[in-house]
């Protein structure tokens, strides 16, 4: 307790501690935003992705290039209220909406619209039940869009202009005045409008398309996205079927899991690369903390000298320096946690949010104090505190 | 009554296959209360011979009795706290601790003797006081002259009341005014009581003492007790001492690389 004491208060004394501390903040900072937030609450971030898109998530987009772009795609005209009726005529009884949502980890593709396809149909074709998937049939959809409070479910009306609606952004259903064929067409941000995200599927076109087209209205762009293993085969076959057919559709199938984890992977890669760049920029911070060290104790041989020279015994000393050493890497590295834990907020603007925790900067702070001690040791067990006269005759050279 | 007593002490310093002798063979006595100076040419082994004496440095061989204990028997950590209880030092470079007070310089060795924090503020107090620093308490050692750097040191030395204090040259990095200062502190300590023995090369340091000791090739060569002696006579023999000693042939056989097995 008298050696806490007698280090506290030295070191409330000694001006030259206060800079040691200043360098050892800054160095925390460093070395807690670098590990922690730029690093571990990222590349988690990542690997909670990769490990969606491995375990949970399987992506299928299909790309349509049918009648609708033979011509008229610069004319495209917003259905009317009187066409949407008889659209929805058209279908009624024999068609349903679809609306599959898995998580909301891609960007962008989040909701598929399948028009179109009966239950049957559907899970004919995709081979696995309904019950397991969120399906929607026109009821089902009516309560999912309350609960999830959309207007009238899927489809709604908007003025004069008939519009499906996702979960960010409504999807505008228009008509090619040259074919007749509809297509939904999302607006994202407001303006940016864009040619995706909805597939409108007249009822009974999925099935017949593997053996021939119906015709009918044209498909535009699907994108589906389902979750879990058992999934995989079904969203293979929906792949498989469209793209033996040839019709209305000239390619389909991009098995988008693998495109997802090689963005994960690289992504990670570069994480993991950061989170390298940390780990070095720790190692910098400890090699200059060793250096301040080797300073201070050099500079300190004086006050060495005097001190066994006045009394004090080596050990004594050596167990003072250690004491010292450890409360200044402590004040340091709290002061450097709490600055850290103000700024990582303020990185925050990026795509990933920062965060602190607080078992990194602990182990941050341990691991700066730990080797800082460690050192110090060694130090130590290296000779720098002498006998009194050969540290007074090294001083004196 | 014999404070310190030294038996044939040696201290040679090895080094390759040659080495030094720089204390040869040195018995003396140190009365408690007296005030002895050590004086001789650069490299005769007077501060070698003080350093032991202090029990800051280890002898070849020899005995160092402080009153009835064996220094030179003694553990260093034991030395150690011997030393903080017993003995007070001085230097010529002051060796004050830079990034601390001048009343925190002088605290230290009550530090390590264990004086709680209040008596030792208070004893550091009033050394600083005998040495007429009491208003530079709060400065740091930087902010004050040469002159009061070596009181200060001289305010560490006596702060814990040792028996004995060792002084190597304290006069020899200051003007004429401040040594004077300072050996004129030095003769109020000893008349207090205090033991001085102090290593210098200045006459007129030397002609204050009590006893002067000349040393010569690590030996004493002579010595000169004041007694009813004056300042005058005392300057007068020591310079007549010195004249002598520094016109003596070298001792080369000091200097035994390959002349003497060791």
């Amino acid at each position: 307790m008298y050696l806490l004491r007698r280090s506290v208060g030295r070191l409330m004394k000694s001006r030259r501690y206060y800079g040691w501390v200043i360098l050892e903040l800054l160095a925390g900072i460093a070395v807690v935003i670098c590990q922690d937030s730029a690093s571990i609450a990222i590349r988690e971030r990542l690997a909670c992705y990769q490990r969606q898109f491995q375990e949970n998530m399987f992506s299928v987009e299909c790309y349509f290039t049918g009648d609708f772009f033979a011509e008229g795609q610069d004319s495209l005209i917003p259905i009317s209220h009187e066409e949407y009726e008889a659209f929805r005529e058209e279908f009624s009884g024999r068609a349903e909406l679809y609306y599959i949502q898995y998580g909301t980890v891609f960007l962008g593709i989040t909701s598929v619209g399948l028009l179109g396809m009966s239950d049957n149909e559907f899970e004919r074709l995709v081979g696995y039940p309904m019950e397991d998937q969120v399906w929607i049939g026109e009821d089902a959809l009516k309560q999912l869009g309350e609960a999830a409070g959309f207007a009238e479910g899927v489809c709604f009306l908007e003025g004069d202009r008939v519009c499906l609606y996702g979960e960010d952004f409504p999807f505008e259903v228009l008509r090619n005045p040259a074919n007749g064929s509809l297509i939904g067409i999302s607006s994202m941000a407001g303006n940016d409008l864009q040619l995706s995200q909805c597939i409108l599927i007249p009822a009974g076109v999925l099935p017949s398309a593997v053996p021939a087209s119906e015709g009918g209205s044209v498909f535009y762009n699907a994108s589906l996205e389902v979750g879990g293993k058992e999934f995989r085969q079904a969203a293979a076959q929906i792949v498989e079927a469209l793209n033996k057919s040839g019709k209305p559709y000239s390619y389909a199938a991009v098995d988008r899991n693998l495109t997802y984890r090689k963005n994960s992977e690289d992504m990670y890669d570069s994480i993991r690369l950061l989170g390298w760049l940390g780990k070095a920029s720790l190692l910098l911070v400890a090699a200059g903390m060793i250096g301040i060290l080797l300073i201070h104790l050099d500079e300190r041989k004086k006050d060495f000298a005097v001190s066994m020279v006045t009394g004090a015994t080596r050990s004594r000393l050596m167990a003072e320096t250690a004491v010292e050493v450890f409360l200044v890497c402590l004040t340091g590295g709290v002061l450097a946690v709490g600055a850290a834990w103000g700024i990582a907020p303020l990185l925050s603007n990026s795509q990933y949010s920062v965060s602190l925790r607080l078992h990194s900067a602990g182990l941050a702070l341990a691991i700066a104090a730990g080797m800082t001690v460690l050192v110090c040791g060694v130090i130590f067990l290296c000779g720098r505190i002498k006998e009194p006269v050969a540290a007074l005759k090294e001083i004196q050279r | 009554m014999t404070l310190l007593r030294a038996e044939n002490v040696r201290k040679i310093y090895r080094g390759g296959e040659s080495g030094t002798i720089a204390v040869d063979g040195v018995s003396l006595e140190v009365q408690e209360g007296e005030f002895v100076m050590l004086t001789g040419k650069s490299g005769c082994g007077k501060t070698t011979l003080l350093n032991l004496l202090g029990g800051m440095e280890a002898a070849t061989s020899g005995s160092l009795f402080f009153e009835e204990t064996d220094l030179f028997r003694m553990n260093p950590s034991r030395l150690a706290a011997f030393r903080n209880r017993n003995m007070g030092f001085v230097f010529q470079a002051y060796y004050l601790i830079d990034g601390i007070r001048v009343i925190d310089n002088v605290e230290l060795p009550l530090g390590y003797a264990g004086v709680k924090k209040g008596e030792r503020r208070r004893r550091a107090g009033e050394a600083l006081r005998r040495v007429a620093l009491e208003d530079r308490m709060r400065y740091y050692p930087s902010q004050l002259s040469g002159g009061q750097q070596q009181r200060t040191a001289i305010a560490r030395a006596i702060v814990n009341q040792p028996r004995i204090l060792l002084a190597d040259e304290p006069t020899g990095a200051l003007d004429s005014k401040a040594s004077d200062r300072l050996l004129q502190i030095f003769e109020e300590v000893n008349e207090d009581g205090q033991t001085i023995l102090m290593v210098t090369h200045s006459i007129q340091a030397a002609s204050r003492a009590g006893r002067v000791m000349f040393i010569k090739d690590g030996c004493v060569f002579n010595q000169i007790y004041r007694g009813s002696l004056s300042d005058d006579e005392m300057y007068r023999r020591i310079s007549d001492t010195l004249t002598v000693l520094h016109t003596e042939k070298k001792d080369e056989d000091r200097y035994f690389g390959g002349k003497e097995e060791i």
